[in-house]
């Protein structure tokens, strides 16, 4: 899924694994000037962590951003399916019809776009249908197009079905990630304090340097824990 | 009622009475008159005679994203035929409905989420509070080292409180989150002010007890 969603945006693996290399490498200075030496042994540990969630969150993107474009595609992929069905019925043109169609979703904007203009420059609807619909990342939108070229009548239940089947999904990814969430907005704190009792550890730098790690561990975890939140 | 479901139902109607045979406009008018906001706007737009897309520019784009669908529906009914807008259409808010419903349902769930987060938010800021307050004088229980004063973990641990119910807030409370911030430091405030005469109590000296 996730090589598909490199390939979806365009991304070479090479690109996105520097990118994320050079992020968590970036982080691990960041965090360690941030934390200085109040972790002690703990440091390089608690660098590597945080490297590797780096890393992770930027490798994780192309599929975050892709899963969102595709429930959006989805979800107006019902109202391309029922307007193009009435347009199709009056004028009984596929070309008309797949110059007429408007999308407010900004890609699936951009497909119908590229469909009217290699229509206009001669092409077969099907062939430019199917050149555009190829590139578009819910498989409703993508039929609710081909519908247009294949001059058939059809309902526009897959959106619905899409979009209710991404929704459920998020949703079940949501009650995953909810209580990891709020065990570690309520344990960091905590954890942290013991540390700072245990290690007596009470200079006003230690304290700043223990506050700035318990940020970026909540920092990490809200973007881990946020993927779907916009779903619903 | 829910204005979005309102005015879902409302266009709903439209395109029924469309699919009927009658003129977009028309039903627009009818449903749309007695509304609110951009409905009314849109119903006054057509009465004083601009096109229906012009008319429903601004429905479009303020209103919720069901209706706004819907709205755009109507709005390609000059490039097409409005009987057949309106009988493709209601099959259409029927699902559209259903999502609105479903929003509704999901809009009930946050607000259990948010007051779950407030709870939350109001322990830690307990449990933070009775660490910070009584924690140095349990940790230094060893005979002979110098007991830290119990008020030097409070700004820090205010300030890993709020951080905490900050986050916790955004994720759950949205643009709420600073009642969760005001939540968990209030709490705090009370538990730290309650704990700390505990933590200033004088030591006994085990040896001497017979």
């Amino acid at each position: 899924m996730r090589a598909a969603s490199y390939d979806r945006l365009g991304i070479s693996i090479l690109r996105i694994l520097a990118v994320g290399a050079s992020a968590s490498l970036a982080a691990m200075v960041g965090a360690s000037l941030a934390l200085g030496g109040v972790m002690g042994e703990g440091t390089v540990p608690t660098l590597l962590v945080i490297g590797a969630l780096v890393f992770y969150i930027v490798l994780s993107a192309p599929r975050r951003i892709v899963d969102g474009r595709r429930l959006a595609q989805s979800r107006e992929a019902v109202i391309l399916s029922a307007a193009s069905l009435a347009c199709l019925n009056v004028t009984r043109s596929r070309a008309r019809t797949a110059l007429m169609m408007r999308s407010r979703d900004p890609s699936l904007s951009k497909a119908l776009k590229e469909i009217g203009r290699r229509v206009l420059l001669g092409s077969r609807v099907e062939s430019a249908v199917s050149g555009s619909s190829s590139g578009l990342e819910s498989y409703s939108a993508a039929t609710a197009l081909q519908g247009v070229a294949a001059l058939t009548s059809r309902s526009f239940d897959a959106g619905d079905e899409e979009t209710r089947g991404l929704s459920a999904s998020s949703e079940l990814s949501r009650e995953t990630k909810l209580p990891i969430f709020m065990t570690a907005c309520l344990f960091s704190p905590i954890m942290l304090l013991l540390y700072a009792i245990f290690s007596r550890t009470y200079a006003p730098q230690s304290l700043a340097e223990l506050v700035a790690l318990e940020f970026i561990i909540l920092d990490l975890t809200y973007y881990m824990s946020s993927g779907e939140k916009e779903a619903a | 009622m829910n204005p979005d479901l309102s005015m879902v139902l409302s266009l709903r109607r439209v395109l029924e009475s469309a699919a009927e045979g009658k003129g977009m406009a028309r039903g627009l008018i009818e449903q749309l008159r007695g509304t609110s906001g951009a409905g009314s706007e849109a119903a006054r737009m057509l009465l004083l005679g601009y096109p229906i897309p012009i008319s429903l520019r601004l429905l479009e784009q303020t209103s919720s994203q069901e209706a706004a669908m819907l709205a755009s529906l109507i709005i390609s009914t000059p490039r097409s035929s409005a009987t057949l807008v309106g009988t493709s259409g209601k099959a259409l808010a029927d699902t559209l409905e259903r999502w609105v419903k479903l929003r509704e349902n999901w809009k009930l769930e946050q607000k259990v989420l948010r007051f779950r987060s407030l709870i939350t938010s109001a322990v830690l800021g307990a449990v933070t509070a009775i660490m910070a307050t009584l924690g140095p004088v349990v940790g230094s229980l060893s005979f002979g080292t110098s007991q830290p004063r119990a008020g030097d973990l409070l700004p820090a641990a205010a300030v890993m409180v709020a951080v905490s119910s900050l986050m916790l807030g955004l994720y759950m409370s949205g643009r709420r989150f600073p009642v969760n911030v005001a939540v968990s430091l209030v709490v705090f405030g009370l538990v730290s002010a309650i704990a700390a005469p505990l933590a200033t109590l004088p030591s006994v000296v085990f040896w001497g007890v017979k």
